[in-house]
């Protein structure tokens, strides 16, 4: 019986320095098993009990138990140790690059569209589209601009076949929607609008525009005010100072051009703002009473507001974009820039 | 157009600032830059006269001058073929800088010194004339600085005047702005020449044929006429407002229709031919030559101003070279008229002219002020060109155009612009725009004729508003409308896919919608682009009809830049030839090329291929939730045939892709191979899912098994697939393909497929038994029905 407890002894030293030793969580389930396990030592000498009378079987049981429990608790609370910390510590080279999965961009005229968009849909504002093929009707003559009328030179205009002509504003969008719809109508149009124009840093023959348009019974040029230094304020920031220069446009009366205190010189004057310390941003006026007759509104009962921005414009500015032709050449690099 | 300041602060008598003038200009609707004098640029330049001069001993083309200053002599050499002894000069110093760029300084040339330059106009900024040195008036004062006294100290207005606003094109007319704007009054004085004892009626006689082109036609005579140069005075308004001075006739008219806004037109009498002007169509074929010596053969659109015989000037347009006035002209006659604006602008496209005349006209001119406007020009022409005038008037004023009278409710003013106005400011701002206002209820306004673009109520609102300062009207901060605004799903789902799109990696391209025909028809010969008619190049020479265009068009411009490796989206409209009318649908497109996907050290990177395009496919349909996209060999236009797909959304047909055909990449210099396809969102949104009640998760636990089969390569992998789900059934939960082999040991001519099937029952957990018979079953089924075989 002394030898049983012996080896339990050698057993037990031996045993309790090499779960402190095991380095792995590998090493160590080989130790729990050649000590613990089905033929590991302490069962067989556990399974070598049955030979002892009662008392010694009390004795070195009760002493093997104590043992089992012992080395059991020993393995668990390394185990954890192990699992804290694995053995590839000071192995890993972590300025190695990560597994490459791609993220995209949209395009920058998209993410600008869609601030624009967002801004004003928050105000109540229903998005609409017209046709890019459009008719002199709805482009030019329903919107006031009279036949030979030097307004019309203003927009150089590409005809297409068929006695169409490609839109040269999403103005035209106004009169689909007014002829579909009665009053409230409170919709902006988003879309791409063509001008007949050489190609060059400042000017494109193509580009997109957000036209915004607003009919109501008590519409006054003080309420297009709120909605564009609403606009404004939460696309430039709060507080911008803004100004309306009158301006004329056939489909509204009174126009204005509004303008925004230049944001790269705050108005001491730049190259971005021509040296004028202010940048204009858009158009728009109080929609005329023609065009309300055109689609049968009655422009006594009736009053609205339009307006019009140029988005590259809008998206050069803020980005500081120097050639508008970096916008259709769809350089990945210009693009991936954009946030 | 360009004023200068100091004219406008003259005719208007405001007190303001260049600044102030021009922010108050700009904030009622005339939007003006300043140009600013630069003094730094006319320092060292002073007024001389010529007060020896000899030719250059060693040079032919040179003379040696002595120019005096008043305080000094200074020694000049000068090379101008119009410098004379006597002349009053412009010297610039040695020390002078001029236009910034050119410092003068004393040299010797061919042995004899000189002192300074004698200055022609463009050296000093003026104008580009570089055709001789610059002559003054006799009475400039010697020694003065050229800069004062050339009046250069003095602001360029830049004005933008809108095409609504004729009366802006004109001095007095800005002038009128400015003295309303500023509260004063505004009355030009105007005189009427003194008249000779010679009658116009014994010179000239006017006959109108179109009155309806022609309403009016006034001229005057002006006899004993001495052409020479202008007074500076002269000169230097007409060279500030952008014109180039050529003799007093000819300056005198075109400075007043600067000053008036009226556009004159001198016709060299004894050069007239006859004593009669006759306002008629041209003639088809009629031929004319203009004064710039370009010859037209002319057509009715043109109106045409003749001598009874022939054409003399093309109305409103531009003279005739035959009758233009010359250096030898001593008998003006002096035309002053209306035409109509729609006439001269289609006359004006017809000759391929614009003339600051024509520019006028189309938009307007003031049928009532042609004769205030032949009268100033009279008197210049007495004062300046010792010119007598004949008595009286030729006026032919066929058509009468009157004065309108509208009616303004002052509530409507407030109405449209939401500003408290007080009637009386609303009548002292249109009084003081030179209209009648007679008091009441409703205002009764009378316009004149010199603002065409004020006919209705809501003109009268604008004028009002905008002489009240838009920046004044109160800012309202309500929000109004309607509360419901409906999203619509053709608009978001372009957001869902953008989403899509970029979170896998693809960056989004932008094309212009247009494209260059040759291109778009190798693309796809079947689809007849709608063309451009009047497009500025081929390259915008038709719309696109296939997304595929633009898309490659982006790729080519990468590629070029070395950007091989990428991954691209479009989503825009193409545009096709309709029944009725041009249709217009919207697309998706997307184009993968190289390995977007970059290089990995733990493993080779992918280059794209069909299935890579394959699964963009499949995850964009699922993020769409969209019936599951599959792929079906056919040719497609634009791929190649034999990688080219038809993409179905369950049964409905969504799109189409595969390898761009090689040939049409090259076309866009793409040498590499490019996946691309186009869906169509109206396909896409018809192909949504309807929305399904949640499936429970399952109780009971799944048991995988796998499969390899060889089979031969014709029997594809979703042929297996079908038949392991149909022999499975309800308990074969998934199945899919994680391994294709070939080569040994498979037999030539098959491959292996290997699946991965799970199956699960939803009513108990499964027996290992019971999934051995079932995978037995599909093991047993697949080798009768494709001669498979497994693998082991």
């Amino acid at each position: 019986m002394q030898i049983i407890l012996d080896e339990l002894g050698r057993l037990e030293t031996e045993t309790v320095r090499q779960i402190a030793e095991a380095g792995t969580l590998e090493t160590l389930e080989e130790l729990r098993v050649g000590v613990l396990g089905k033929k590991g030592r302490l069962t067989a000498i556990l399974r070598g009990l049955k030979d002892l009378t009662v008392d010694q079987k009390r004795d070195v049981g009760g002493r093997a138990n104590q043992l089992k429990t012992k080395l059991e608790d020993l393995i668990v609370s390394r185990r954890e140790e192990l699992m804290g910390a694995s053995s590839e510590a000071g192995l890993i080279d972590i300025t190695l690059p990560g597994r490459p999965l791609r993220y995209g961009h949209r395009h920058l005229v998209t993410v600008v569209m869609d601030q624009i968009i967002d801004i004003f849909q928050r105000m109540g504002f229903e998005i609409a589209d017209g046709p890019d093929i459009e008719t002199d009707y709805y482009n030019f003559s329903a919107l006031n601009f009279p036949p030979d009328h030097p307004a019309r030179d203003e927009q150089d205009t590409f005809y297409v076949e068929g006695d169409r002509l490609l839109r040269t504003h999403t103005s035209g969008v106004q009169v689909r929607e007014f002829e579909k719809r009665r009053p409230p109508v409170k919709i902006i149009a988003p879309g791409l609008v063509f001008r007949n124009e050489a190609v060059n840093t400042r000017a494109h023959c193509v580009f997109h525009q957000v036209e915004g348009f607003y009919v109501d019974t008590d519409v006054s040029f003080s309420d297009l005010k709120g909605v564009l230094e609403a606009f404004v304020y939460e696309f430039f920031g709060p507080g911008v100072e803004m100004r309306y220069r009158p301006s004329f446009f056939p489909f509204t009366e009174p126009s204005a051009e509004v303008d925004i205190r230049c944001f790269l010189c705050g108005g001491k004057g730049c190259q971005v703002c021509k040296h004028e310390g202010w940048l204009e941003i858009l158009g728009s006026g109080m929609i005329d009473p023609a065009v309300f007759k055109n689609v049968g509104y009655d422009s006594e009962r009736v009053s609205g507001f339009a307006f019009g921005m140029g988005v590259e414009r809008t998206a050069m500015l803020r980005y500081q974009v120097n050639d508008i032709r970096l916008l259709f050449e769809n350089d990945i690099r210009f693009i991936r820039q954009i946030r | 157009m360009r004023l200068p300041y100091s004219w406008l602060k003259e005719l208007s008598g405001i007190d303001w600032s260049p600044e102030e003038t021009a922010r108050r200009l700009t904030a009622s609707g005339t939007a003006c830059v300043l140009e600013m004098p630069r003094p730094e640029h006319f320092r060292q330049v002073v007024i001389g006269q010529i007060i020896k001069l000899e030719r250059h001993p060693n040079a032919d083309r040179l003379v040696v001058t002595e120019v005096n200053t008043g305080d000094a002599v200074h020694s000049v050499i000068c090379g101008a073929p119009n410098c004379a002894n006597g002349q009053k000069v412009v010297l610039a110093l040695p020390g002078a800088n001029l236009k910034g760029e050119l410092t003068v300084k004393p040299v010797t040339m061919r042995g004899v010194k000189s002192a300074g330059m004698i200055c022609a106009e463009d050296e000093l900024g003026i104008s580009a004339d570089h055709s001789g040195i610059m002559v003054l008036d006799p009475e400039a004062p010697v020694g003065v600085s050229a800069f004062e006294y050339l009046g250069l100290n003095d602001p360029v207005c830049n004005l933008e005047i809108t095409p609504n606003r004729p009366d802006c094109l004109s001095a007095l007319g800005v002038a009128r702005e400015l003295a309303v704007l500023a509260g004063r009054p505004f009355a030009p004085a105007f005189e009427p020449p003194g008249e000779s004892a010679d009658k116009v009626s014994d010179y000239i006689t006017i006959t109108i044929a179109d009155t309806q082109a022609c309403p009016r036609y006034a001229a005057r005579i002006i006899t004993n006429l001495k052409v020479g140069q202008s007074p500076w005075w002269i000169r230097r308004r007409l060279l500030a407002c952008g014109l180039r001075p050529i003799n007093n006739l000819v300056d005198i008219t075109n400075y007043v229709m600067l000053e008036t806004g009226q556009p004159l037109h001198g016709f060299d009498y004894d050069r007239f031919g006859t004593k009669e002007v006759v306002v008629r169509r041209a003639r088809d074929g009629e031929p004319f030559t203009t004064l710039d010596g370009k010859e037209h053969r002319l057509d009715p659109t043109v109106l045409l101003i003749t001598n009874g015989k022939a054409g003399v000037a093309a109305a409103g347009v531009m003279g005739g070279l035959e009758s233009e006035v010359a250096d030898t002209t001593t008998t003006v006659l002096l035309e002053s008229a209306y035409f109509d604006p729609g006439v001269i602008r289609k006359s004006a496209r017809k000759l391929g002219l614009s003339s600051e005349s024509s520019y006028r006209f189309e938009r307007g001119a003031d049928p009532n002020g042609v004769v205030r406007a032949a009268d100033r020009a009279a008197v210049l022409m007495t004062q300046l060109a010792g010119g007598k005038v004949a008595a009286g008037v030729a006026d032919n004023y066929a058509r009468r155009i009157s004065p309108v009278t509208i009616s303004l409710r002052p509530a409507q003013v407030r109405r449209i612009s939401g500003a408290d106005i007080a009637v009386p400011f609303m009548e002292k701002t249109l009084r003081g725009l030179g209209m009648e206002v007679a008091s009441g209820e409703t205002l009764s306004v009378t316009v004149p004729t010199y603002r065409p673009d004020v006919t209705r109520e809501i003109d009268l609102v604008e004028e009002v508003t905008r002489i009240y300062g838009l920046d004044s009207i109160p800012v309202s901060r309500r929000n109004s409308g309607p509360l419901y605004t409906p999203t619509h799903r053709h608009h978001t789902i372009k957001d869902d896919i953008r989403n899509i799109l970029t979170g896998m990696g693809f960056e989004e391209t932008m094309g212009t919608g247009m494209a260059h025909a040759d291109r778009q028809l190798r693309i796809d010969p079947g689809l007849d682009p709608i063309r451009i008619t009047n497009g500025l190049s081929d390259e915008y020479g038709v719309m696109r009809t296939r997304l595929l265009y633009s898309l490659l068009l982006s790729g080519g411009n990468n590629i070029r830049h070395r950007n091989v490796d990428l991954a691209i989206f479009e989503v825009g409209k193409v545009y096709l030839r309709g029944d009725k009318e041009p249709f217009e649908p919207e697309y998706v497109g997307v184009l993968l090329t190289g390995k977007p996907d970059g290089v990995y050290w733990k493993g080779k990177s992918f280059a794209s291929d069909l299935f890579e395009l394959k699964g963009v496919l499949a995850a964009l349909t699922e993020g769409l939730s969209l019936e599951p996209a599959s792929l079906h060999l056919e040719p497609a236009p634009g791929y190649d045939p034999a990688q080219s797909v038809v993409i179905r959304c369950g049964e409905k047909v969504v799109g189409r892709g595969g390898r761009v055909d090689r040939r049409i990449a090259r076309l866009f210099d793409i040498k590499q191979d490019c996946y691309a396809a186009e869906l169509e969102l109206t396909a896409l949104l018809a192909a949504e899912k309807p929305r399904k009640p949640f499936v429970p998760l399952p109780k009971f636990p799944a048991s995988a098994r796998d499969l390899a089969v060889i089979v031969d390569n014709p029997v594809t992998a979703d042929e297996v697939l079908t038949e392991i789900k149909t022999v499975g059934g309800e308990l074969v939960e998934s199945a899919s393909l994680f391994d294709l082999f070939t080569g040994e040991p498979v037999p030539a001519g098959k491959k292996s497929l290997a699946f991965s099937i799970s199956y699960r029952s939803a009513e108990k957990t499964l027996e290992d038994e019971e999934v051995d018979r079932v995978h037995g079953r599909i093991v047993e089924y697949l080798g009768r029905k494709f001669k498979a075989r497994l693998r082991e």
